[in-house]
């Protein structure tokens, strides 16, 4: 009886929970429905009415036509994934030293990356620049991608590899594992969830970047998409018919990242196979 | 060599990369911009040494004092209700919904946090519009008069809120979410024959486990409201009169409006000051026991 | 600093007549050409920064800039930059030694880079013959010196009015003074329910050139006087304040307004829920697209008349290697036959030289002639950003109450003096 009871209170409570989370789902949903309609307007604000929506493309092939799209596509894709994985290796090997090894001196230089952190990067830019411009790296990839490695990468990681058995590590170096060996073959793959986080979150933030592509890039053959599409809007009139569109554009491409490194996530743990 | 120095070696090689590429691009930069916070540096023109001026004046000025307030209010608004919010949702999905219905929860929790902020802002501008808003038309239903959210001092800073926990949850959802997966469930499976209900499990394992990625959260949480400046710049623009002004977005307005570099740097490194002290007094509370 | 546009009195004579707008317009062709004739700017790169207009303005002026290429051997490269971010581009660019030769810029921006010696005079590069011909070349004297050529002028603020909605209230004209805007919106709100004028105080400091600025000039007064100082304690500025804030306290105008941006106001006037309210003449278009039977008033009077105007400008850039050439190039962008296009396919505004064609909506023709001296453009001067947000925070606050009309006043003055 008790079990009966149990496993019915269970179910009313998992059919609550379920209903609930679709609820916020649904209201997550809302900005990408309301952008998706908005995109196959012409309405010259960001209100409109359902009336307005026609189901044609036409904005989508205006967005082509317009901002030469494959070119800042192109540069967008490279640019997101360089960054990628520049980070997720920089930012791995980091969180290794400053969690595994505790080097003299490592408490200070994670000190000095949290403090980074701790500085709006409106007032870093300017310098940042000025440098870059005297290294001659203006409307160069590399301009646009080395100042995106920071110390939230190597923060996240680093907490994740607290949980990385100390043991494990020993064993395998009583083993005669080297350095490089057991960094790549047993903490690599126990950081997975880490770094499939990183990389989502990296490649978000570099796919979206758009002050620091615009003003390091003189060159139109190195605007980025956030850039290129930028220059849809007006001054006093903006079709956001066409705004969104692009818009909807940019969004896809994080958006399957996601939805593909979600599946990797549960993969990469299963594999792992350690931590249960 | 003794393992000690060979861990000292491995050390640095390991984190050198890394730490020359954040010494270059954003250690010396911020040298820098603490040395044009003693100038008065337009960009324009070369800067122009005048000690701690720029600190006296921003301590008196109006927008600086506003903005104070405001990204403390902030802060104490996002950071926990978003913290709290994520680390729920998580620990559901992961507990009762780890199939493909919770993947796709999350998947729609991540659409805000992909969403540009300027749709975001302008979403939540329409939801709570005083007059035709969906927010108000629910309220009316429970006999609450409109209530003029982004047009009035008392409440316009709270809907900025509301709007950047919703845009944020989904974000920190995926490192909750990563965290839980990081716990062998072998720890659960030895405390459901112990006997303990999932409640129990939740507050004697699973918090326990999730703390280094709580601080991991708590800390960029606070970091990062601490430096609010989308959503106030989608939404409000720092108003109505001065009541979401945050710091950043004064920053903004003086380096890029105003042509006032310089003083920007100054509140910058005011705004440094306040970031480490509340970090470090997060840090009694949630830190690695052993640092 | 007080500058208004010129008077258009000559040059009207030119643009009544299409048959005599087009016989001038190919003799400016003739001038332009015949002394290009003997440029040669071969190799020599050029930069120019714009905003963007139009649908491709990369394309347009790299289409129209083809013949000049080729005649002058010189080749320019066009950079669009967005709205968004048009200063920080600047900043960064000049900065950096790595701006434009010739560049697009707002009244707003122009202070900062006036005093730090980006900007070079142009005075001298033109001849009396050419300064002629610019209709509002006198409005490029800014800070004592020509610093500035003219080159989008116009979009006036006005007073548009749905007048099916006029008519429903018993009106056949758009007001043109205070009292009557009052009188007129209380009307259309008490016969057909919709709201009479709106005014958006929930928008950015921008929106100061519709919901304040205007106010100001028309009550007799001035953003600042011809020193450069500013005059926002005068009697006219505290009766333009008192006027807006009763406008929100007679209930004309709507309660929730500090929550509503300019396109809420032109989204509902295109709606047909608003009757009237303040914009760039620009957004005619859009209400003509949304089926209103609008009219409109540049602007209503009360000592005075007067509404704020674009003043945006070519400047050289000290910082260009060439100058001869770069002003070559600016004397061709402001051609006739380029403005005109430029004018027609890429930003709808009146001619800024006497040889080109009226191409913008002809319900305006005549406001640019009629009303010239009664267009303001933004004061070029210090600290005017700073200003502007104080004014617009403190006048929000007025409006929700929190402030009066004076205090919102003196609360900027002691601002503005505190800045230095």
């Amino acid at each position: 009886m008790v079990d009966v009871n149990k496993s019915l209170s269970n179910r009313v409570l998992n059919t609550v929970l379920g209903i609930l989370l679709a609820l916020i789902a649904v209201i997550a949903c809302f900005p990408f429905v309301y952008m998706m309609l908005l995109s196959f307007t012409n309405s010259t604000s960001l209100r409109f009415s359902l009336s307005d929506v026609v189901f044609d493309f036409a904005n989508y092939k205006d967005v082509f036509e317009r901002t030469n799209f494959l070119i800042p596509l192109k540069n967008s894709i490279i640019v997101s994934i360089c960054t990628c994985l520049l980070n997720c290796v920089l930012c791995s090997m980091a969180a290794y030293a400053l969690e595994k090894k505790r080097f003299k001196g490592s408490k200070l230089v994670f000190a000095i990356y949290m403090a980074t952190l701790a500085v709006p990067g409106q007032v870093t830019m300017i310098p940042i620049f000025l440098m870059m411009r005297d290294m001659g790296l203006m409307n160069s990839y590399i301009a646009l991608i080395l100042p995106a490695c920071d110390a939230f990468g190597v923060f996240l990681v680093k907490q994740f590899m607290s949980s990385v058995p100390d043991e494990l590590l020993e064993a395998a170096q009583i083993d005669g594992a080297g350095e490089v060996y057991r960094f790549v073959k047993i903490v690599l793959p126990l950081i997975m969830p880490a770094l499939v986080s990183l990389t989502v979150f990296t490649f978000i933030s570099a796919w979206n970047n758009f002050l620091w592509p615009l003003v390091i890039c003189t060159d139109s053959d190195m605007q980025t998409l956030t850039v290129a599409l930028s220059l849809l809007k007006g001054k006093f009139e903006t079709n956001y018919g066409l705004v969104m569109a692009g818009s909807a554009l940019t969004f896809i491409a994080p958006f399957l990242l996601y939805a593909f490194l979600q599946k990797q996530f549960v993969e990469g743990i299963a594999l792992s196979g350690v931590k249960g | 060599m003794s393992k000690k120095a060979k861990d000292n070696l491995w050390g640095w090689i390991f984190v050198l990369p890394s730490f020359l590429t954040l010494v270059v691009f954003i250690v010396i930069p911020i040298i820098r911009s603490f040395y044009y916070s003693l100038t008065e540096y337009s960009v324009l023109s070369s800067p122009k040494f005048i000690g701690i001026q720029n600190y006296i004046a921003a301590f008196q000025d109006p927008f600086v004092q506003a903005s104070l307030k405001n990204t403390f209010i902030y802060v104490l608004i996002t950071v926990p209700m978003q913290t709290i919010l994520s680390m729920i949702i998580a620990a559901v999905i992961a507990m009762k919904f780890q199939n493909r219905y919770g993947r796709f929860v999350k998947a729609c929790m991540f659409i805000p946090v992909i969403s540009s902020s300027v749709l975001v802002g302008t979403l939540f501008t329409l939801l709570f519009d005083t007059d035709k808003g969906i927010v108000n038309s629910v309220l009316a239903v429970f006999g609450v008069d409109a209530i003029n959210w982004l047009g009035q001092s008392s409440t316009a800073l709270v809907t900025v809120c509301i709007a950047a926990i919703w845009k944020n949850v989904g974000y920190f959802l995926v490192i909750f979410y990563a965290g839980l997966m990081d716990i062998p469930t072998s720890y659960y499976e030895a405390a459901k024959v112990d006997g303990a209900g999932k409640i129990r499990q939740f507050f004697s394992i699973t918090l326990p486990c999730l703390r280094p990625i709580t601080y991991l959260v708590l800390t960029l949480g606070i970091i990062w409201s601490f430096q609010a400046f989308d959503m106030v710049y989608a939404m409000t623009q720092g108003g109505p009169g001065k009541s979401t002004y945050t710091l950043v977005y004064t920053i903004y307005n003086a380096a890029f409006r105003e042509y006032r570099m310089g003083y920007a740097c100054a509140v910058a490194l005011i705004l440094f000051v306040f970031i480490l002290v509340v970090n470090n007094v997060q840090r009694l509370f949630f830190g690695d026991k052993e640092d | 600093m007080k500058r208004k546009l010129i008077s258009l009195l000559l040059v009207s004579a030119m643009l009544s007549g299409c048959g005599a707008a087009s016989s001038s317009s190919s003799t400016a062709q003739a001038t332009t050409s015949s002394s290009s004739g003997t440029e040669d700017f071969s190799g020599v790169e050029l930069s120019f920064w714009t905003a963007p207009f139009g649908e491709n303005d990369a394309q347009f002026f790299e289409e129209h800039l083809a013949a000049w290429e080729e005649r002058t051997g010189a080749t320019v490269n066009v950079e669009v930059i967005p709205w968004d971010s048009y200063e920080e581009k600047y900043m960064t660019g000049v900065a950096s030694g790595t701006g434009p030769d010739v560049g697009y810029m707002y009244n707003e921006m122009l202070y900062s880079y006036i005093e730090s010696g980006a900007i070079e005079p142009i005075d001298s590069y033109f001849t009396e013959e050419e300064k002629a011909n610019y209709i509002y070349w006198d409005n490029g004297n800014v800070l004592g010196k020509q610093y500035i050529l003219p080159y989008v002028v116009g979009a006036p603020r006005v007073l548009f009015a749905n007048m099916d909605l006029l008519a429903e209230a018993g009106y056949d004209a758009v007001p043109t003074t205070w009292d009557e805007l009052v009188e007129v919106s209380k009307a259309v709100t008490e016969k057909t329910g919709k709201i009479g004028f709106d005014v958006p105080w929930g928008g950015y400091f921008g929106d100061l050139n519709e919901i304040y600025f205007p106010f100001l000039w028309q009550a007799g007064g001035d953003i600042c006087d011809d020193e450069g100082n500013l005059t926002l304690d005068t009697d006219a500025a505290l009766t333009a304040a008192e006027f807006v804030y009763s406008l929100k306290t007679d209930g004309v105008i709507s309660a929730s307004c500090v929550s509503r941006d300019s396109s809420a106001v032109s989204d509902d006037f295109r709606a047909g829920e608003v009757a009237m309210y303040i914009g760039a003449s620009v957004g005619a278009k859009k209400n003509t697209e949304a089926g209103i039977n609008w009219d409109y008033v540049p602007f209503t009077t009360n000592v005075e008349g007067g509404t704020m105007v674009a003043n945006d400008s070519l400047v050289l850039m000290s910082s260009s290697k060439n100058k001869e050439a770069a002003v070559s190039l600016m004397k061709e962008l402001t051609s006739p036959e380029i403005m005109q296009a430029f004018h027609e396919q890429c930003y709808q505004m009146p001619p800024i030289t006497t040889g080109e064609t009226y191409v913008d909506d002809a319900k305006f023709e005549s406001m640019y002639t009629e009303y010239a001296d009664q267009f303001h453009a933004l004061p070029v001067m210090k600290n005017f950003s700073q200003i502007e947000s104080a004014l617009f925070a403190n006048l929000q606050q007025m409006m929700m109450d929190e402030l009066t009309p004076e205090e919102a006043l003196n609360n900027t003055m002691e601002y503005a003096s505190s800045l230095g």
